[in-house]
C-alpha cells in the first residue's frame, strides 16, 4: 500500500512530498467523511485539497518524510472537518457532533474531544500521538505502522494500546 | 493546558502503560513497576487502568441519528414550502414539500444539493432542467421546478412519490411479477435514452413502486445538472454503489452503457435467490465490464428478457444446438407473443423527427451522451429497423441525427483514444449505410465520402492496432466507393496502396479483413483490365475464408470474390468457367437467404448473382437456364421491393432484369412476350424519370432501354413499333441535349445509329 519510506529524505522538499502524499490524502480524506455526517459538511476531495494548501501555507521546516507529512495532513484535514463543521453550525445552539469510531475499540468519539485530547497527547508524548495519526487517521495496520515508523512491532502494539487508554480516560474525565 | 511538571507525569505515566497496556489486569506486575513511582504517576496509572469501565459507558453502535444535525433549509423555495426531511443520498437530502400558494394541493419532493457539489453554471443548469422537465413517462418521476434557494443551496423539486425501493418491494412477490416490473424500469429508460438523457445512477432507491405496483424512476439525468467534478467526486469518493458501472466508479460522466450495466444488476435483484440460468446469463451480460460485450443498449436488453420469456433462444448464450433445440420444444408449447420492443424502437425513432428545432439544439449540446446514443442509432436502431419493412425513411431520419452526434464527436479534441475510434467507428458505419453503391442504402454518396474522408483524416496519425485496424478499413470503404461510386480510379488506387502497407505492418487483422483488401485489389484490377491479376487476387480473396464460417458479412464477401472472379474470367472469354464461377457465387447467398430471411441485402445480392449468371447463360449457356433465373431474380427483386416501396435500388434492379428478360424471350424466339417484357421495363425506367423529371441519370436510363428495345425490334423488322420508338429516344437525347449534359459518346454512340435507323427504315412516315 504505501511507499512510506518512499525517496531520500534529505534531498525531498515539503512541498513535493505534498504532491507525492496526495493520492494517500485523499484516501485520508475519504476515510474521514465516509459513512458519517461529516460529509454533509465538505467532500473528500475538497477536505484533501483544503488541507494541502493549508499545509503548503503553514512552515514545513523540518517535515523530512512521508510518513511525518501523512501525519501532519491528517491532523489537517481534522482542523478542516471540525473548522467547516463549525461554520455550517454558526448561530445553531446545538454543538456539532461528528462522531467516529476510534479502532480496536468498537467506541464512538466526538471527534472533536478526540482532536482535543489528541492535541494534549502530542504535547506530552509526540511519538505516541503519531502512532495514534497513522493508526487511526490514516487507517494503517499494526504491520504498516511498524514499516512506516521502523519501530519494532512490539514497540508499536505497545505505544498503540497505552495511548488508546490514555485518550479514552481524557476524553471520558 | 499542562504545566513542566504535569507533562513529566503524563510521559512518565505513559512509559508505565506501554508495560502494562498488554494486561493491565496483571496486578503483580503493575505492583512491581509501580513500587517506586511518585504518588501523582501512581495515582493517574490506577484512575486510567480503573477508569477503563467508564469508557465502557461510551456507545458502540452508530446511532440511528448520527447523520441528521439538520441544517434547516430555508423556509420555502419558491411556492413550495419545506414541511419535514425524508432521506438524505450522497447528493443531498431530500424534503417533503408542499405547493403553499393555495392554487392546488400538491405533495412534493425538494432535494436540496449539498452546497459542496457544485451544480453546472445557470444556463447550463437550466437548460439540463427543460430537458428533463419535458420528460412524461408514467415510469418517470417528473421534475417540476428548480432553482436556488434563498441560502443559496440548489435545489429541484420533483414529484412526490410514495413508494417502496424496488429490492424491498422484490422480496414479497414472484418472479413474474418481478419481471414484469422491471420491464417499466426498462421502458422509463429506454424513454429517457431517446431523449439522449442517462439516468447514471440507477439503484434501488431511486427506483420506487408506488401503491398501484406502479414502478416510478426517481432523480433521472440529475447527475447532469452537476459539473463533471463534481459528479466524478460523487460517484468515486463518499457514494459507491455496486450499481455504478466501472466507468461511473472512475468518475466518467454518464452514458447509456452505465445505465445498461445498472439495470443488469437490477435484473440480479428482480431474478431473486433462485436463478434462472438465462435470466442469470443476461445479467451478466448486461454487466459485462468491457463496454463492447454488454448489450448495446436498453432495447436489445429488453429484447433479450422477451425471448426469455417466450422461451425463444436468448443472446447472452452461446448458441448451442442442445440449448437451441430445448428453447424450440419449450416454445411449441407456448403462444407466440409479439414483442413490445418493436414498438418502442418505432416510438423513439419516431422521436427523433417530430422533435421541434430546439430540442435537438439542446440535445446536441450534450456531447458527453452522445457517444453510446450514436452507437445505439447506428449499429441497434438501424438494423432493428431494417429487418422491418416500411422503414427506409425511418433509416434515414436516424442516419442523420446519428451523423449530427458523430460529427460532434469526430470534432471533439478528445484526447481520450476510445473517442476518436467510436467516432471513427460510427461514421464508417453511416458510411456505409449512405453509400454503398447498388445497394439498399440511403443514397447519399456525397455524405458517405464524407464520412470516410474524415474518418481517414481522424485515423491517419494514430499508431495504435485498433485505430490502424480500423483506417484500413476506411481505406477499403474509400476504394470501393471511389471505384463503384464515384468512378475515380486514381483515387481507389491511392486507397489500396495505403491499405496494403497497413496489411505489411499487420496490426492483428483477421482472414476476414485481409480477404476484403485482396477483393478490393481484385475489383481495381478488373476495372483496369488486368483481369489475370484479378483471378489470382480473387481466389486469394477466397482462400482467406473459412467454409465453416456462415456470418452473413463472410457468406456475402465469398460470394463477391467469385463474382469478381467470374467478371474476369467473362471478360478472357473464358465463359464456361466463368458460368460456374457466378455459380460458385450463388451458393453462399442461397445459404445467407436461408438463414436470414429478413435480410434484405441477401436477397438482393441473390437476385444481382442470378441476373449476372442469366446474362452469361443467354449467349453461351443455355437460355432457358437464364430465363428461369431471371424469373427467380424478379421474384426476389420484388420481395424487397414489397419490403419497402421506396427502394430505389430494388426498382432500378427490377426494370434491368425484366429487360434481361425480354431480350431472353427474343433470343427464345418469343417475340411478342419478350418486346412486351423490354416495354414492361422501359416503362419502369420511365415512371422513375418522371418522379424526378430534373434528374439526367433517370432520363438516360429511359433513354437507353428504350433505344435498345426500339433496336431489337428493328432487328427482327418490327419497323412500325421500332420507328415510333426511334422517335422518342431522339427527342429524349434532345432534352439531355438541352439539359447540357450530352457527352460526345452520345452523339456517336447513342444518336447517330437511331439517325441512321430511321432514315433506313421509317422513310415512309418521316419526310
Amino acid at each position: 500500500m504505501l511507499d512510506i519510506h518512499g525517496g531520500d529524505k534529505a534531498d525531498v522538499l515539503p512541498e513535493a512530498l505534498i504532491t507525492v502524499c496526495y493520492a494517500d490524502m485523499r484516501r485520508i480524506a475519504r476515510r474521514l467523511v465516509q459513512g458519517d455526517a461529516a460529509g454533509r459538511f465538505i467532500q473528500p476531495t475538497e477536505l484533501a485539497n483544503e488541507a494541502a494548501i493549508r499545509l503548503l501555507k503553514s512552515k514545513l521546516d523540518g517535515v523530512a518524510d512521508q510518513s511525518h507529512m501523512l501525519a501532519l495532513a491528517a491532523r489537517t484535514m481534522r482542523q478542516v472537518l471540525i473548522g467547516e463543521a463549525r461554520k455550517a453550525m454558526a448561530g445553531k445552539r446545538q454543538a456539532p457532533a461528528i462522531i467516529t469510531m476510534l479502532p480496536d475499540t468498537r467506541k464512538l468519539v466526538d471527534l472533536e474531544a478526540l482532536d482535543h485530547a489528541l492535541a494534549a497527547l502530542a504535547a506530552h508524548s509526540p511519538e505516541h500521538a503519531e502512532i495514534v495519526e497513522l493508526r487511526f487517521m490514516l487507517g494503517l495496520s499494526l504491520g504498516e505502522v511498524v514499516a512506516a515508523t521502523g519501530l519494532s512491532q512490539r514497540t508499536v502494539t505497545r505505544r498503540w494500546q497505552s495511548a488508546r487508554l490514555w485518550l479514552l480516560d481524557h476524553i471520558t474525565a | 493546558m499542562t504545566d513542566g511538571k504535569g507533562s513529566a507525569v503524563e510521559r512518565r505515566v505513559l512509559a508505565l502503560l506501554d508495560q502494562l497496556a498488554a494486561d493491565p489486569d496483571d496486578q503483580a506486575l503493575r505492583a512491581r513497576l509501580l513500587a517506586s513511582e511518585e504518588p501523582a504517576v501512581v495515582e493517574r496509572i490506577r484512575r486510567i487502568i480503573d477508569g477503563r469501565s467508564r469508557s465502557d459507558s461510551m456507545p458502540t453502535e452508530w446511532p440511528d441519528d448520527v447523520d441528521p444535525v439538520p441544517t434547516d433549509p430555508p423556509e420555502r423555495f419558491g411556492v413550495f414550502r419545506f414541511i419535514a426531511p425524508i432521506g438524505a443520498g450522497g447528493m443531498g437530502e431530500v424534503w417533503r414539500g408542499e405547493r403553499s400558494d393555495g392554487l392546488f394541493e400538491q405533495t412534493v419532493a425538494i432535494k436540496l444539493i449539498q452546497p459542496h457539489l457544485r451544480v453546472r453554471a445557470g444556463e447550463a443548469f437550466s437548460a439540463e432542467r427543460r430537458i428533463l422537465a419535458r420528460f412524461d413517462h408514467p415510469n418517470v418521476a417528473r421534475l417540476i421546478d428548480g432553482g436556488n434557494t434563498d441560502d443559496g443551496r440548489a435545489c429541484l423539486v420533483m414529484e412526490f412519490v410514495d413508494g417502496e425501493p424496488f429490492d424491498t418491494w422484490c422480496e414479497a412477490v414472484p418472479l413474474a411479477e418481478r419481471l414484469a416490473l422491471f420491464h417499466q424500469i426498462l421502458s422509463a429508460v429506454g424513454y429517457a435514452h431517446g431523449r439522449l438523457v442517462a439516468h447514471g445512477d440507477l439503484k434501488p432507491s431511486n427506483i420506487l413502486v408506488d401503491r398501484d405496483g406502479r414502478a416510478r424512476l426517481l432523480d433521472f439525468g440529475i447527475a447532469r445538472l452537476l459539473t463533471d467534478e463534481a459528479s466524478a467526486v460523487l460517484m468515486s469518493g463518499a457514494v459507491t454503489s455496486s450499481y455504478a458501472s466501472p466507468a461511473r466508479l472512475s468518475g466518467a460522466p454518464p452514458s447509456i452503457a452505465d445505465d445498461v450495466f445498472a439495470l443488469g444488476r437490477l435484473l440480479n435483484v428482480a431474478i431473486g435467490p433462485d436463478k434462472d440460468r438465462e435470466l442469470a446469463a443476461i445479467a451478466d451480460k448486461a454487466t459485462a465490464v468491457d463496454e463492447a460485450l454488454r448489450y448495446a443498449s436498453v432495447p436489445d436488453l429488453a429484447a433479450d428478457i422477451d425471448r426469455w420469456s417466450r422461451r425463444e433462444a436468448v443472446v447472452a448464450l452461446p448458441r448451442s444446438y442442445p440449448y437451441i433445440a430445448r428453447k424450440f420444444i419449450q416454445r411449441r408449447w407456448k403462444a407466440l407473443c409479439v414483442s413490445a420492443t418493436l414498438m418502442g424502437v418505432l416510438g423513439y425513432a419516431g422521436w427523433s423527427y417530430q422533435s421541434t428545432q430546439r430540442e435537438r439544439i439542446e440535445a446536441a449540446a450534450r456531447f458527453d451522451d452522445a457517444r453510446g446514443t450514436a452507437r445505439y442509432l447506428l449499429f441497434s436502431l438501424y438494423d432493428e429497423l431494417a429487418a422491418h419493412p416500411h422503414t427506409l425513411r425511418l433509416r434515414q431520419q436516424v442516419a442523420q441525427v446519428a451523423q449530427h452526434y458523430l460529427d460532434r464527436l469526430a470534432q471533439s479534441r478528445s484526447d481520450v483514444p476510445e473517442v476518436g475510434l467510436e467516432a471513427a467507428r460510427g461514421l464508417l458505419r453511416l458510411a456505409d449505410v449512405e453509400g454503398s453503391p447498388g445497394m439498399a442504402s440511403l443514397g447519399d454518396g456525397k455524405a458517405s465520402r464524407r464520412n470516410i474522408d474524415t474518418v481517414i483524416a481522424l485515423l491517419a496519425k494514430r499508431t495504435d492496432p485498433a485505430a490502424r485496424m480500423l483506417l484500413f478499413e476506411a481505406r477499403l470503404d474509400s476504394a470501393f466507393l471511389a471505384q463503384n461510386g464515384e468512378s475515380d480510379e486514381k483515387r481507389a488506387a491511392r486507397d489500396l496502396a495505403a491499405a496494403k502497407t497497413i496489411l505489411a505492418d499487420d496490426p492483428g487483422l483477421s482472414d476476414y479483413q485481409r480477404s476484403r483488401y485482396y477483393l478490393a485489389q481484385s475489383s481495381v484490377d478488373r476495372w483496369a483490365t488486368r483481369n489475370e491479376l484479378s483471378i489470382a487476387e480473387a481466389d486469394k480473396a477466397i482462400a482467406l475464408l473459412r467454409q465453416t464460417d456462415e456470418d452473413f458479412d463472410t457468406l456475402k464477401l465469398r460470394s463477391k470474390a467469385f463474382e469478381r472472379k467470374a467478371d474476369a474470367l467473362y471478360y478472357l472469354h473464358r465463359h464456361p468457367e466463368a458460368i460456374s464461377s457466378y455459380r460458385a457465387a450463388l451458393t453462399p447467398l442461397e445459404r445467407a437467404v436461408a438463414r436470414y430471411p429478413a435480410n434484405m441485402e441477401a436477397r438482393r445480392r441473390l437476385a444481382h448473382i442470378r441476373w449476372n449468371l442469366a446474362t452469361a447463360l443467354m449467349d453461351y449457356g443455355d437460355p432457358h437456364e437464364a430465363l428461369a433465373l431471371l424469373d427467380s431474380a424478379e421474384t426476389e427483386i420484388r420481395s424487397v421491393l414489397a419490403f419497402d416501396p421506396d427502394d430505389d435500388d430494388a426498382q432500378r434492379r427490377l426494370a434491368m432484369f425484366e429487360q434481361s428478360r425480354g431480350e431472353t424471350l427474343v433470343i427464345l424466339g418469343q417475340l411478342d412476350q419478350g418486346f412486351a417484357a423490354m416495354q414492361n421495363s422501359v416503362e419502369s425506367y420511365r415512371q422513375a424519370w418522371q418522379r424526378d423529371p430534373a434528374n439526367i441519370r433517370s432520363l438516360r436510363n429511359y433513354a437507353v432501354t428504350l433505344g435498345n428495345l426500339a433496336d431489337e425490334q428493328g432487328s427482327h423488322s418490327r419497323y412500325a413499333q421500332a420507328c415510333a420508338n426511334w422517335r422518342t429516344y431522339l427527342h429524349l437525347y434532345d432534352l439531355i441535349e438541352k439539359a447540357g449534359h450530352l457527352a460526345e459518346e452520345d452523339r456517336t454512340e447513342g444518336i447517330a445509329p437511331a439517325v441512321r435507323n430511321v432514315r433506313q427504315h421509317c422513310s415512309a412516315t418521316r419526310k
